[in-house]
């Protein structure tokens, strides 16, 4: 009776166990790593994606529309230029604009921006498939020093409605000056969204005017102590905020609008479609994507290349076996199979257990990523992009496996049944 | 002062994306937005890429090459086809482009077109726009849109198609190899 050739290629592996168990870790390593890349890519897209939902033109100073975009929203980066409130007044004027929600970033508390607005971002702000924020515990901001915290603001302090904190000037850190002099009332505590607002502090607009009513030139003036009731009386309309979200009463007006903004008389503004500018934003990071991409591919190489040396030096070893095999009656085109099939059994073993790697990395690591950099992560089912790469793996395995039943059937006519010890 | 103006413009439109447009030979612009049953799409060229000259026809041929490109503009149909299923009508459609002898006086004009003027400016670059708004019946069968334009206008080497529509707003670069614009959001 013949056992069936997989079978065979099976015991045989099992013989080995411990070489084949290192081959599949190196095979699953590479794996891993190809679909890790591949999954933060996709995920990192649409954690950004998400948070621009909602929001038909992002309006700021004449810069790129990347940098608006980025600082605007992400955080990331800093402003050129503000844009004047007189300017912003016209333009939410303008008879398309529905509603028009001012951002004005500068301040830290701790090294989460602070973000200046008025109460119709927590109306208007959209993120995910258009959900609003949610807020966890309290309220809005309603006077002007109370303020509203994030989640990640939340938790990593401790914040909880009521409590007191004092937001620093400018970036904060070491020495830098504090508005210790402001103390700002914490009311309500924002629900997670996975969106920068997780990492920010929000209050009003007039607030940010108040906290430097009695600065001058990036320090508070020594002396000129304003008691809190007093601030009320002054004007505390801005004279300029870092940028504005606008959200339109049809869709199809967003490039007229953005026109008017683009050739606004007064002042070089700039308006952006904040998704289509990500999209920019994404084919500019492409060449760093595909670099990113084939450095992995390159490893997945190296992890194939191993399996084949395993495969090819373990021949040596085994003259003995295929040697009897050979003489039980196996042609060399059996052999040929045989060895090949063994290759592919570790290229697909290490493949399923690179895929379970990548999903316990995700399972254990999503949580650190996203307190650290905001960025979720969905352990799923794999994708159509990387059932792909699975697919190219296991094709190039195929193609990789063929050297050692190459070898062992050249091997096997060469030597046939001779064997010198 | 106008010139000034468009001069100012230019200067800064690599950076303003969707603002009046670099004018660069070969690129052409399709802004497309979809709000409930409307649709507008607007269409922006260097004159260039339509008819290959960019001053007023001086001969009998360039007068035609103008008139045809003009009268193929004014039909939306032969320059990208919206899916059968939306079952989209044209329900207006404007062209402004310089040199035509049928060219409307600015006044008549929208003002948001001023720039796709430069009437009479034989050393300078000369733009296309045209607007086209249509009704669909079918909206949410608007998954795509195929650029015939780039096989009309063979001088259009580069499409760049902004969208705005339910599903979310892109950018995205086409060219004749590449001539179906998804209206749905890829990441």
């Amino acid at each position: 009776m013949r056992a069936p050739l997989w079978h065979l290629a099976w015991r045989s592996l099992a013989n080995r166990s411990l070489t084949v168990a290192l081959t599949v870790l190196a095979v699953a390593i590479s794996v891993a790593m190809l679909l890790g890349v591949e999954r933060l890519r996709q995920d990192a897209r649409e954690g950004f994606a998400r948070t621009v939902s909602g929001t038909d033109l992002i309006v700021g100073a004449r810069s790129g529309p990347v940098q608006l975009l980025l600082y605007s929203i992400f955080h990331l980066g800093d402003a050129t230029n503000n844009v004047s409130w007189r300017s912003l007044q016209s333009i939410a004027a303008h008879p398309q604009v529905a509603w028009l929600v001012p951002l004005s970033l500068g301040d830290t508390h701790r090294g989460f921006r602070v973000v200046g607005t008025s109460r119709a971002f927590f109306e208007h702000y959209r993120h995910g498939r258009g959900r609003t924020l949610a807020f966890e515990q309290g309220r809005a901001f309603d006077g002007v020093f109370e303020a509203v915290v994030g989640a990640e603001v939340a938790a990593r302090h401790g914040y909880v409605p009521g409590q007191r904190i004092v937001v620093s000037h400018g970036a904060g850190g070491l020495g830098s000056a504090e508005h210790d002099d402001r103390p700002f009332t914490i009311t309500g505590v924002l629900a997670r969204s996975g969106t920068p607002v997780d990492r920010s502090v929000l209050v009003s607009l007039e607030a940010i005017e108040a906290i430097h009513l009695n600065w001058s030139g990036g320090v508070r003036m020594p002396g000129l102590d304003l008691p809190a009731e007093r601030i009320e009386r002054f004007d505390l309309t801005p004279k300029a905020v870092t940028a504005a979200l606008v959200g339109l009463k049809s869709r199809t007006a967003v490039f007229s609008v953005q026109r008017h903004v683009n050739d606004f008389r007064d002042e070089p503004l700039l308006a952006i479609l904040p998704g289509a500018t990500l999209q920019q934003l994404w084919s500019m990071l492409a060449i760093a994507e595909r670099a990113l991409l084939a450095v992995s591919a390159l490893v997945v190489v190296a992890g194939l290349a191993a399996l084949v040396a395993v495969m090819v030096a373990g021949l040596n070893e085994r003259r003995r076996e295929l040697a009897i095999l050979r003489a039980l009656g196996a042609g060399p085109g059996r052999i040929f199979v045989l060895l090949a099939l063994e290759s592919q059994f570790i290229a697909v073993l290490g493949c399923a257990t690179g895929l379970a790697l990548v999903h316990t990395g995700i399972l254990v690591g999503a949580p650190w990523l996203e307190a650290r950099f905001g960025l979720e992560l969905q352990a799923g089912w794999p994708g159509s992009s990387e059932w792909r790469m699975l697919a190219f793996v296991l094709l190039a395995a195929a193609v990789a496996s063929l050297v050692p039943g190459w070898r062992a059937w050249r091997q096997s006519l060469a030597e046939g049944m001779t064997i010198r010890i | 002062m106008r010139n000034k103006v468009i001069g100012l413009l230019l200067g800064v439109s690599g950076v303003v994306h969707a603002g009046p447009p670099a004018h660069e030979h070969g690129v052409a612009e399709l802004r497309i937005a979809l709000d409930g049953r409307s649709l507008l799409v607007e269409f922006e060229s260097p004159l260039d890429n339509l008819v290959g000259f960019e001053h007023a026809p001086r001969t009998i041929g360039q007068r035609k090459a103008l008139q045809e490109a003009e009268a193929r503009i004014g039909e939306p149909a032969g320059l990208f086809r919206l899916p059968q299923a939306a079952a989209c009508v044209a329900r207006e459609v404007e062209v402004a482009s310089p040199f035509s002898d049928a060219d409307p006086d600015e006044g008549t004009h929208d003002h948001e077109h001023r720039y796709g003027h430069r009437e009479g400016d034989d050393s300078g670059h000369a733009d296309v726009h045209a607007a086209y708004r249509f009704e669909c019946a079918n909206p949410d069968a608007l998954d795509a849109v195929e650029l015939e334009l780039l096989r009309v206008f063979p001088g259009i080497r580069s499409l760049r198609v902004h969208s705005a529509t339910p599903r979310g707003q892109s950018s995205l670069r086409f060219g004749p190899d590449r001539a179906r614009a998804p209206l749905r959001v890829a990441l």
